[in-house]
């Protein structure tokens, strides 16, 4: 009987220092479903991760979100993710962000997308580009992957942008995961 | 119905018992940021033979996370039922106590982007063990002992170790049994 007791005890024991924590079961839980937006890319080889709650998360205060604005000449999905180095956006204008891929392009004047630690990345040129490819837009949480070709703003005078080496920002390996849509 | 069985238990233990403090460490997967933790518990014994005791144990405790002063960790509310075997068969000196109860509360709170604290509650089944020494000190009962207990909920497991220097006591005099 003693025998069978002490045996007990050491495989509860056992069993239970290498179940992972209760927190950390529940956690776990939590990210297998839509309960955290994530956020992975590349920045010229050096890799940038972000992810959030969405229980942390509204419109007035995020960090991985995605807005749906209606305006006269249509809609666009304007994505906003707020990284721990900076802030990377997009505006993709479409009816219906249906999966499958969108691409903007540079066009003179330049469109501010990507911030690095106050270095500033737009397209700028014909050659910029951003390419997002939507995998999924189910229940107001869209996930996908992206790439990206930027300019660095190296001036601004008055209304004039100053312009770096054309090309010179390179975006690879972008997922985004789970992003609520407002 | 439950809140006031639990009160009916509380306060007889507070008219026979008097509650009693230990320290305790979490231990098992990703445990090491936690501090040493604090538990104050009632726990009382019903002499079931010459040399043996059913208990019954209800308390509380708190653990600590070193998280740079965000004040997380993990506060737990035992019940347990236990049954003490001693091994003179005279109710002191050695003995093994395995419990099993119930975790009435438990939450766990965590600070994991540096905004926002996520609150994680829980319950759960435990099963315990204890193995100690009770003695007397001037006919003062004492019970020097080391408790493992394991909390199983959602998946995962909260367990700790306690050692503890409690003060030993019961429903009834033993002499009364025999």
């Amino acid at each position: 009987m003693k025998q069978l007791f002490l045996f007990l005890i050491i495989v509860i024991a056992g069993t239970s220092c290498l179940k992972e924590s209760i927190a950390d079961a529940m956690l776990n839980s939590q990210s297998s479903g839509t309960d955290v937006a994530s956020l992975s890319f590349e920045v010229n080889g050096k890799l940038i991760q972000q992810s959030v709650y969405t229980v942390h998360q509204s419109d007035q205060n995020y960090q991985l979100a995605c807005f749906r604005t209606a305006y006269n000449g249509g809609i666009d999905y304007d994505f906003d993710f707020l990284t721990p180095l900076g802030e990377f956006t997009n505006a993709i204008n479409t009816d219906s962000l249906k999966p499958g891929k969108y691409i903007n392009q540079g066009f003179a004047g330049g469109l501010f997308v990507f911030d690095d630690q106050n270095r500033n990345y737009f397209l700028a040129f014909s050659t910029d580009t951003v390419s997002f490819t939507i995998t999924s837009n189910k229940n107001g949480y869209i996930s996908g992957n992206f790439n990206a070709r930027l300019t660095e703003l190296v001036s601004q005078t008055g209304n004039s942008n100053g312009y770096g080496n054309p090309g010179g920002c390179v975006i690879t390996n972008g997922t985004f995961s789970n992003i609520p849509v407002y | 119905m439950r809140k006031e069985i639990l009160f009916i238990l509380f306060f007889f233990f507070i008219q026979q018992a008097n509650a009693q403090i230990a320290v305790a460490k979490m231990v098992g997967k990703n445990t090491s940021n936690y501090g040493m933790g604090y538990g104050a518990f009632l726990k009382a014994g019903y002499p079931v033979s010459a040399g043996d005791d059913v208990t019954l144990e209800a308390g509380v405790y708190i653990f600590s996370l070193n998280d740079q002063g965000y004040g997380d960790g993990t506060a737990l509310v035992p019940l347990k039922l236990g049954y003490r075997y001693t091994f003179n068969r005279q109710g002191d000196g050695f003995y093994i106590e395995p419990q099993a109860g119930y975790n009435l509360y438990g939450i766990t709170s965590l600070n994991n982007d540096g905004y926002n604290t996520q609150n994680l509650k829980f319950n759960g089944v435990i099963f315990a063990a204890s193995t100690g020494y009770i003695f007397s000190i001037k006919s003062f009962p004492l019970d020097l002992n080391l408790h493992y207990e394991t909390i199983w909920d959602k998946g995962g497991s909260d367990n700790f170790i306690r050692l503890g220097l409690l003060v030993s006591l019961h429903f009834k005099s033993r002499p009364e049994y025999y």
